[in-house]
This record gives C-alpha cells, sequence and structure tokens, in this order.
C-alpha cells in the first residue's frame, strides 16, 4: 500500500507563470496539473511526503482590478485541486503581485482551512494588509532571492501541515502576525519586566515583548467650500515624463518627482518611466492619466476656479513608504507655493 | 491646513489601508480616467464624469476608509 502524499498547490503570476510580462497582466486563471515557473523549486525541495499537484496562474491586473471575483474563482480551483497546502508567490517587492498572493493566501486559508503560506519583501504594500491571515515569509527586495527563500516556505509549510512548532516571527523570518502563543519561559513576567525597566533606566538596549502598531494618521484636509473658486493641480504616479528624464526618475523605487508645464511635456518627447504597468493606453491618450482635456471644459464653463499649468509626475512602481512621504511632502510644499487649493492624483 | 486630494486609482486596497481620505474607483490600472473601449467622444464623457465626482468629493468631508465609484 503507497503512501499517500499531501498535495501542494502553487500560485503564480503571468510573468514567472511564463505567459508574459506587463503586456500579459490582464490574462485570466490558467492551471497546470504540473509545476510550472517556481513551483518546479517547490516541488524539488518539498520531501517524499507532499508533491505539487498543480500551478494556478493569473495575470496581475485581471486579479487586482476584480479582486472579489477572482478571489472567489481562485479558491474554487484550489478546491478542486483538494490542496492541502497553498503557495502563493514569492512576490518580492511587487504591489500587484503581493495584492493578489495576499488575498488568495488569506482566502484560501479562511476559506479551505488549509496551511498557506507566501513571502514578501517587507515594505510591499499587501504585507500589511495580509500579515496577519497567512505565513508572510520576508524576502530580499529582488527576485533573485528566489532560491534562498522557497525552502524556507516549503520547511514552515510543512511543518504547519503537520502541526509541528513554529516560532516567533523574529526567529522564523516571517512578518510578524500579531498572533499571541503561550510559552513557558525561564523566567516569570514580572522578572523580564524589572529586567527591561532597570535597562531603560539605564539608557541600555532592550527588546520589547509586545511593540505598539504604529500609526500615521493624516487628517482628512478640509473640503474646498466652492470649486468655482478654486485652484487644481493635478498630481500622478504613472512616470510620464520628458524623454530627457530631466530629474532622473527611476522606473522602479524612485526617489525623485517632476514638475513639467503640461502643454511642453506633451509637445516634446515623452514616455512613461514607470516599468510596473503597460503604458500603452496613456501615451495614446494621456488625458487618461492628466484628465486635463475635461478640466479645462469645466474651467470654462465657470465650474472650476483654476487649473495649474504644471503637473507633478513621479514614479510609484515599488517606492519606498520613506521616499513616497518625502515626494508627498515635497510635492505639498510646490502646490502651496503656486497657491494650489486641491488636487486630484491619478495612480496606475 | 492640508490641501484635499482625491486620488483616483483602480487598485484601491493600498490607498485605503494607508487611510487616503478620498479615493475614488478608477477605470483600470492602465487608465485611471477613461474608457480605451469607446469611441473618442464618449471616452471623454466618461472621463467628464470621474472629475465632476472627483471635485464633488474635494467639497465634501474627507473619510478614510470608504471608496467611492463613479
Amino acid at each position: 500500500m503507497g503512501n499517500k502524499k499531501w498535495r501542494a498547490v502553487c500560485f503564480i503570476n503571468q510573468f514567472f507563470g511564463q505567459i508574459g510580462g506587463e503586456d500579459k497582466a490582464s490574462v485570466g486563471f490558467s492551471v497546470s496539473d504540473k509545476p510550472v515557473g517556481p513551483a518546479i523549486l517547490f516541488n524539488s525541495k518539498l520531501n517524499g511526503e507532499c508533491e505539487v499537484v498543480g500551478t494556478i496562474i493569473c495575470g496581475d491586473n485581471y486579479f487586482a482590478e476584480n479582486i472579489e471575483s477572482a478571489v472567489e474563482e481562485g479558491v474554487r480551483l484550489v478546491r478542486d485541486m483538494e490542496a492541502d497546502i497553498f503557495f502563493a508567490g514569492p512576490a518580492f517587492n511587487a504591489g500587484r503581485y503581493g495584492i493578489s498572493c495576499g488575498n488568495m493566501a488569506s482566502a484560501v486559508g479562511k476559506q479551505l482551512g488549509i496551511p498557506t503560506v507566501t513571502a514578501m519583501y517587507p515594505e510591499n504594500p499587501a504585507v500589511e494588509l495580509f500579515r496577519k491571515d497567512t505565513y508572510i515569509m520576508k524576502t530580499k527586495i529582488l527576485s533573485s532571492d528566489m532560491r534562498n527563500i522557497v525552502p524556507k516556505m516549503v520547511d514552515i509549510g510543512l511543518r504547519f501541515l503537520k502541526n509541528e512548532h513554529i516560532g516567533s516571527a523574529a526567529d522564523e523570518g516571517y512578518i510578524k502576525r500579531d498572533i499571541i502563543k503561550n510559552e513557558y519561559l525561564d523566567r516569570t513576567a514580572a522578572e523580564r519586566a524589572i529586567d527591561m525597566v532597570m535597562k531603560k533606566i539605564k539608557g541600555q538596549p532592550f527588546v520589547s515583548e509586545v511593540l505598539p502598531p504604529e500609526f500615521d494618521t493624516v487628517e482628512p484636509a478640509p473640503a474646498i467650500r466652492d470649486m468655482a473658486k478654486a485652484k487644481l493641480a493635478l498630481v500622478t504616479d504613472g512616470g510620464l515624463i520628458p524623454e530627457s528624464n530631466p530629474d532622473k526618475l527611476k522606473p522602479n523605487g524612485s526617489t525623485n518627482w517632476g514638475e513639467y508645464n503640461f502643454e511642453e511635456l506633451l509637445e516634446n518627447k515623452h514616455f512613461v518611466i514607470h516599468s510596473g504597468y503597460d503604458g500603452t493606453s496613456v501615451l495614446e491618450n494621456p488625458y487618461r492619466l492628466f484628465p486635463k482635456d475635461v478640466l479645462v471644459d469645466l474651467v470654462n464653463e465657470g465650474k472650476l476656479g483654476e487649473l495649474n499649468d504644471n503637473v507633478f509626475v513621479t514614479c510609484g512602481n515599488c517606492a519606498s513608504i520613506d521616499s513616497a512621504k518625502g515626494e508627498g511632502q515635497a510635492i505639498a510644499k510646490r502646490l502651496l507655493e503656486s497657491k494650489v487649493d486641491a488636487a486630484i492624483l491619478t495612480s496606475t | 491646513m492640508g490641501i484635499p486630494v482625491v486620488q483616483i486609482c483602480a487598485v484601491y486596497d493600498i490607498a485605503r489601508s494607508i487611510g487616503v481620505s478620498r479615493i475614488l474607483r478608477g477605470f483600470a490600472i492602465t487608465c485611471p480616467v477613461g474608457n480605451p473601449n469607446l469611441a473618442a467622444e464618449d471616452e471623454k464623457n466618461s472621463r467628464r464624469r470621474y472629475i465632476e465626482k472627483a471635485l464633488e468629493m474635494l467639497q465634501s468631508i474627507g473619510k478614510s476608509d470608504e471608496v467611492e465609484d463613479v
């Protein structure tokens, strides 16, 4: 009588599924009953007790633009494969891929009750959304970390499956999940707390056992009383910039931004530097990113006071939180100097 | 003394989780404002609906956990 192997299912995007790049980001779900792309590596690292029985591939845009229906479709596919364990990604720092991996890992875990593991770079915006629902192993920023991270995902996944001990986030290398587990320790809480207080008083380093959540709440700015008297500016993170790239924006991980006269931007050679989306649509018609045609009409009709001549452009692909904040503050300063009352920010 | 902003984006989860207070769901990742499937005139009308909604939101109180649709 042969041993029944546990069934692992892997979820990857169109790029890792070898379907295509940004141009294929809108493809829907496809399924292979064999390991494809990274799933081959997963399969080779799973020991004899478990094997990859299927790979689910889905385009980043297809998923991100219709999350609810994509989750429903995806969970159904995992259920049909009778998965015992589910691996998503790794997504590294890719925002949309992080969203699809996080959504899938979370929904599969909740709806099918099976262990799920994914992996992301800690600054991936999807981390905060899903860290409580699944194990998000910490990756480096580049996908060259694949060979290093897949064995770690497999290791924690199998332990999860077999109900073996999984240690703290710090010890195991996953993003903290805010799960409180009871553990036996050598010293009582009183002893550990006094120890920490003594260190704090002496100005010595200590490690808190529970960290308070970090909030960065921004009060919504007050509403405009009358748009007919207001000056509006357009801001975008879609990265449509002059061909010469005078402000040295980068295709991803950008720390710079630019302010451009809109007419000049369009009259001269321009391109989309943002490498995280297919810029064909906005290059065909830049009003899709900078809705100036409609805004000019509204000014002429007296419904909007004034439109700022310059547009503010950055590149929103894998920008670090600190960079994004810094750029926002710098752009806001320019908006205030230009006596702008309100802004529309378009994001791709 | 902040400047009210409406963010138009198709993928609104990230904006919402950060606490952006005026989010308008955009048409698509590659086309935030407009609809490339429509004829030029119709697309401009579609774009106008987005912008009129955005201006309306700028004149209303910002709400951090909501996403508006056109």
